[in-house]
Parts: structure tokens; C-alpha cells; sequence
């Protein structure tokens, strides 16, 4: 089947306005996560008599939890090299290890969260802990999300191939992702490296 | 077609397999390093803030380039829309955390004195 070269020059087009339109999106959640930030960097030490940041994160934790969401911002890279090479199979392989590895970070963190409010030290407890949980699950919320967008894009590969559709959606997909992974490098960061002093 | 969106790659393969292994390669190597600063241990945390804060700040320069494609091909609306979020991102924590502070010091009570000020009302 050959491409009427009009067709191909509007779909290039469309890819452009689309990708646009999505990194302006990108900008304002970046903002979002910027008010977060600026209100946990306000409140971190308003513990209320409660557990400051140093007594209740585990490094070793963290650095794992960073190690995974870091290869799945890898992984989705590979995913659209395969995609820009047409093969349908590989990119949907790739997102599967993506996926599997954004769904371990979210088990880690939702095992981390649990354990905190189970040992008392839930959002409810002091200023500090109410920015962590608020900071930290908007951040975990867009993975989950992230991760169900995942599902829907495989299956969408697999069933239509690398077209002009999927291929828009998956380079929006794939800068949220990478996003996602450069909101953690402040989060591990400021939350839980410098918490750790 | 000659102006490429740095978005998208598919024309000119600007995305290539080096540039992610490159990209993966040096963020585990700065992400290691951040944890390596905190985790051997020995640094005040008037060391340690610097060394984060440049740390992070250059794994975030090579994520844009090597994972996103940020560069010189970019298009200027990108680039723009960047800088103009880099600016506003600044001035709301900046200048939250500069008004905060001097709130504090200016309000400052300690707690004992918050716990006799909220029993009394």
C-alpha cells in the first residue's frame, strides 16, 4: 500500500500539533508538582512532636524503588525505537517490561505508604507527613495512571499495529513516562536523601 | 519539512539505541552517586545540599537530552514552553520558601508556647 504524500505531510502535521499540545500539558503538571514541592519544602519540619523524615525512610528502599522506575524510563525508550522501526511486536514487548517494572515501583511505594499508616504515622498525624503523602501519591497517582494508559496503548498495538494513531499515542505516553521519572530525581532527592540529615 | 519537532523522531532517527543506553548509563551513574553521598556517609548537610542539588540538576539535563530529545533540533516552542515553566517553577517554590522562612522567624514561637497560646482559646 503506498501513502498519498498530502496524507503523510498532514499526519506529520497532526503528529506535531498533538505532541505540542501534550508537552504544554506536561508543563502545567510540572507546575502542579512544583506547588508540592514548594509546600513540603515549607512544612517538612512541622512534625508535631512526631517522627521527622530521617527516623522513618530506609535508603536502600528508595534507591531501589528509583532503580526501577529509572529502567522503566529505559525500557520505554527501547519500546519506541522498536515503534519507529514498525515492528509491532517489539514495541509491545517493551511496554510490557515497562509496565511490569512501573507496577513494581507502585507495589514498593503502596508497601511503604501501608506501613507508615499501620505503624501510626499516617498523613493525619503532623503537617510534615500530610506533604509527604500528598507530594509523594500525586507522584504515585500518575504512575498508576501512566501504567493503566500502558494497558490500553498495548493492546491497541497489538491489535492495530504501528500506525499514525498509535504511533501519536505512544509518543505522548512515552513523554509522560520519562516525565514522571525526572519528577522522581527531585523527589528521591529533596524528600528522601536530604531527609535523611 | 526541513524544521524537525524535536518530539518527533521518527524522520531522522534522532532517537537512536546509543543515546538511551548513554542516557540509562549516565543517570545510574549520577543516581548512585546521590545515594552514595548520603549513604557512606561523613558529609555535613551544608555539603551535601550543593552536591544534590548539582547532582540532580544534571541528571534532569540528561534525561531531556538523551531521553526526550531536547536539543539543538528542537523545535523553539518546546524550548520556550520549558523555559517559561523553568521560571515560574522558581518563582512559586523560590519564592514560597523565601516568604515562609521569614514568616517563621518573624512569627516564631516555640512549642511550648504554641501549646499554652492553643490551650488557652
Amino acid at each position: 500500500m503506498t501513502t498519498h504524500p498530502a496524507h503523510t505531510e498532514s499526519s506529520k502535521h497532526l503528529e506535531e500539533t498533538v505532541t505540542f499540545g501534550f508537552w504544554i500539558y506536561l508543563m502545567s503538571d510540572c507546575l502542579i508538582f512544583a506547588s508540592l514541592f514548594a509546600t513540603y519544602g515549607v512544612l517538612h519540619n512541622n512534625t508535631f512532636g512526631g517522627p521527622s523524615a530521617h527516623e522513618l525512610f530506609s535508603l536502600p528502599f528508595v534507591l531501589a524503588e528509583t532503580l526501577l522506575l529509572l529502567t522503566s524510563s529505559f525500557t520505554i525508550g527501547l519500546a519506541m525505537l522498536s515503534a519507529h522501526h514498525k515492528r509491532a511486536g517489539e514495541t509491545a514487548f517493551w511496554m510490557g517490561v515497562t509496565f511490569l517494572l512501573g507496577v513494581a515501583f507502585l507495589g514498593m511505594e503502596i508497601s511503604e505508604f501501608s506501613n507508615l499508616i499501620s505503624e501510626g504515622h499516617g498523613p493525619s498525624l503532623s503537617a510534615f507527613l500530610s506533604a509527604f503523602f500528598t507530594l509523594v501519591g500525586t507522584h504515585g497517582l500518575h504512575v498508576a495512571l501512566g501504567a493503566l494508559w500502558m494497558v490500553v496503548l498495548f493492546a491497541q498495538v497489538l491489535y492495530s499495529g504501528i500506525t499514525a494513531f498509535t504511533m501519536r499515542r505512544l509518543l505522548c505516553l512515552s513523554l509522560f513516562w520519562h516525565f514522571l521519572d525526572i519528577v522522581w530525581i527531585f523527589i528521591f532527592t529533596f524528600v528522601y536523601l536530604l531527609g535523611a540529615f | 519539512m526541513n524544521k524537525l519537532h524535536f518530539l518527533n523522531r521518527s524522520e531522522r532517527h534522532l532517537a537512536t539505541r546509543g543515546s538511551y543506553v548513554l542516557g540509562y548509563g549516565l543517570s545510574l551513574l549520577l543516581t548512585l552517586a546521590a545515594f552514595g553521598v548520603v549513604l557512606v556517609g561523613g558529609v555535613t548537610l551544608d555539603y551535601a545540599l550543593p552536591i544534590l542539588v548539582v547532582l540532580a540538576v544534571a541528571q534532569l539535563f540528561v534525561q531531556l537530552l538523551f531521553f526526550m530529545h531536547l536539543d539543538r533540533r528542537s523545535s523553539h516552542w518546546n524550548a520556550g514552553a520549558l523555559a517559561l515553566t523553568a521560571v515560574i517553577l522558581l518563582l512559586i517554590v523560590g519564592g514560597t520558601l523565601w516568604i515562609m522562612y521569614h514568616l517563621n522567624l518573624n512569627m516564631a514561637m516555640d512549642p511550648a508556647q504554641v501549646a499554652a497560646y492553643m490551650h488557652d482559646q
